[in-house]
C-alpha cells in the first residue's frame, strides 16, 4: 500500500471519488448539465500539494468570474447550481479524502538530494586527493537532476500557516547545502601541493565519513525514526585541518598573493566548516 | 550530413549555448538583487531557486546537444558564481551592506553585462569582451574593503573570498573574451 503514500496518485484517486461523488449527486438530486458539474469539480481541483482548501477556492472564484464574462459576449443560459454543485464537491473532496501528506511529500523531494549531496561531497574529497574528474561531474549532474526536484509548492499561495515557516527554512539550507559543494567543486580545480593534501588526507576522510553519518541521521529523523546511536561530529577533524594548513602558510592569509592557490585551499576548509553548519541546522530542525 | 540539416543543428546548438548563458547571467543577477534589496534569506530563496532551476535547465538542454568538454567554461563560471554569492550567508550586517552598496552595485552591472555578451558572442564570434570595466569594479571593492570594511567586519575572510572569487570569475571571463 506505499503507492497510495504517492502524493500524486492520491491526487488522481481523490479526483476519481469527487467525480463519482459528483455523478452520484447528479443522478440522485440534481438532474442537469453533467458536463458543466463535472468539469467544476475538476477544475476546483487542481491544485498544488498543501494548498487544496485555498487554492481550491481560489479557482472556484476564477471559474465563476471566467463565466460571468463568457456570459457577457455570449449571452446563454448558465447553470449556476450545477457549478456551484460541482465546486463543492470537488472542494470538499479535495480537503477531506485523501487529503495530502506533506510530511512524506516533502521527504520524498528532499532524500534524494541528500544522498546526492553526500555522494557528492565524496567525489569531491576523492579528486582533490586523486584527481579523476568524471566521477565528480556525473556527482554534480545527479545532485543538479535532484534539485530539479525540490518541494516548491511550499511557496505556494494558501500552504499551512503553521508549517510554512518550518518548511521554507529548510528549502533554504537545502538550496544552501547544494551551493556550498557547487563551491567546493570550482575551488578543487586548483592545483595543490601534493604534499599538502597528503597530510590533510587522515582528516579529510574523516571529514567524508562525518558528512555520510550526518546525512543518514537525517534521513533517519525524516523517517520520524529515534537514532540508535549519536552521529559523530567532524569539527575536530576540521579543527585539525585548519591547523595544519596554518603549520603550512606560514603567513597570515591577508598576506598571501591575491592569486596564491593556497587562499583557494583555505576558502575551501572555511566552506567545509560552513557545510557542517548546514548540516547541523538541517538535523536540528527536525528535532 | 545534408547541409541544411548541419546549418539547422549548428543553429540549435548554439542557441542552446546561448539560453545557458542567458540564464547564468540572469541567476548572478539575482544572487546579488538579494543583497541589494536586502531581502530575508528564506524570502529570497524561492526567486533564487528559480533561477538555479532555469540555469539547470537550460545546462541539461545544452548538454543533450554538445559534447561535455564545450560546457566546461559555463560550469566553471556557474561554480565560482555559487561560491561568490556564498556571502549572503556569511555576511548579514544590513547597516555594512550600505557601506558598500555603490561598489555592489558596479559589480553587479559589469559583470552581468559581460556575462550577456558571452551569450551573443555564440552567434557572433567577433564581438570582443571587454573586462576593465568589471577589473576597476574589483579594485574598487578590494580598497574598500582594505579601507574599511577590514576594520569593521566582524569576520574580514569572507571579504577576502569574495575578492578572490570575483578576480577568478574575471578570470574566467577574459580565457573566453
Amino acid at each position: 500500500m506505499k503507492i497510495l503514500l504517492d502524493p500524486k496518485i492520491r491526487h488522481v484517486i481523490r479526483m476519481v471519488i469527487a467525480m463519482m461523488l459528483t455523478y452520484v449527486f447528479y443522478h440522485l438530486i440534481y438532474h442537469k448539465a453533467l458536463g458543466l458539474m463535472l468539469f467544476s469539480t475538476i477544475f476546483v481541483m487542481l491544485t498544488s500539494t498543501g494548498s487544496a482548501f485555498f487554492q481550491g477556492l481560489l479557482r472556484f472564484v476564477l471559474w465563476v468570474v471566467l463565466i460571468a464574462m463568457a456570459h457577457m459576449f455570449f449571452p446563454y443560459i448558465i447553470d449556476w447550481n450545477a457549478i456551484f454543485l460541482g465546486s463543492f464537491v470537488g472542494i470538499l473532496t479535495n480537503t477531506l479524502i485523501f487529503p495530502d501528506r506533506i510530511d512524506l511529500a516533502f521527504k520524498k523531494a528532499v532524500v534524494p538530494l541528500l544522498k546526492a549531496s553526500r555522494d557528492y561531497f565524496s567525489a569531491i574529497i576523492s579528486y582533490l586527493k586523486d584527481k579523476h574528474q568524471d566521477h565528480m561531474d556525473q556527482a554534480k549532474i545527479h545532485l543538479q537532476n535532484k534539485l530539479l526536484l525540490l518541494p516548491v509548492w511550499i511557496y505556494q499561495p494558501g500552504f499551512d500557516l503553521a508549517l510554512q515557516k518550518g518548511y521554507r527554512y529548510y528549502f533554504m539550507q537545502l538550496n544552501h547545502l547544494a551551493e556550498i559543494l557547487f563551491a567546493m567543486h570550482y575551488l578543487v580545480r586548483f592545483n595543490y601541493d601534493r604534499e599538502w593534501i597528503a597530510s590533510m588526507e587522515n582528516s579529510l576522510l574523516q571529514c567524508e565519513q562525518g558528512v555520510t553519518e550526518f546525512v543518514a541521521a537525517i534521513i533517519t529523523l525524516l523517517d520520524l525514526e529515534k537514532l540508535k546511536e549519536g552521529v559523530v561530529d567532524f569539527d575536530a577533524n576540521i579543527r585539525d585541518i585548519e591547523h595544519l594548513f596554518n603549520k603550512i602558510i606560514a603567513v597570515p592569509l591577508e598576506l598571501l598573493e591575491t592569486y596564491s592557490n593556497a587562499k583557494y585551499l583555505a576558502e575551501f576548509i572555511h566552506n567545509l566548516s560552513e557545510l557542517r553548519v548546514v548540516l547541523i541546522q538541517l538535523a536540528k530542525a527536525l528535532r | 550530413m545534408f547541409w541544411p540539416l548541419k546549418l539547422i543543428r549548428d543553429y540549435r546548438v548554439k542557441k542552446s549555448l546561448s539560453n545557458a548563458y542567458h540564464a547564468l547571467a540572469m541567476l548572478h543577477q539575482a544572487f546579488f538583487e538579494s543583497y541589494l534589496t536586502q531581502e530575508s534569506l528564506i524570502k529570497q530563496s524561492k526567486k533564487l531557486y528559480q533561477q538555479q532551476v532555469k540555469f539547470i535547465k537550460a545546462l541539461r538542454a545544452a548538454r543533450s546537444m554538445i559534447k561535455n568538454d564545450s560546457l566546461v567554461n559555463i560550469e566553471k563560471l556557474h561554480e565560482v558564481i555559487c561560491s561568490l554569492h556564498l556571502l549572503r550567508f556569511r555576511f548579514n550586517e544590513f547597516a555594512l551592506f550600505e557601506v558598500c552598496f555603490q561598489e555592489m552595485q558596479d559589480l553587479q552591472k559589469t559583470s552581468t553585462i559581460l556575462l550577456r555578451k558571452m551569450a551573443r558572442k555564440i552567434f557572433d564570434v567577433s564581438q570582443h569582451l571587454e573586462t576593465n570595466e568589471f577589473l576597476n569594479a574589483i579594485r574598487a571593492f578590494e580598497n574598500l574593503y582594505s579601507n574599511t570594511l577590514q576594520v569593521v567586519a566582524r569576520d574580514p575572510r569572507v571579504f577576502q573570498f569574495f575578492i578572490q572569487d570575483l578576480y577568478a570569475l574575471h578570470n574566467l571571463i577574459m580565457s573566453d573574451a
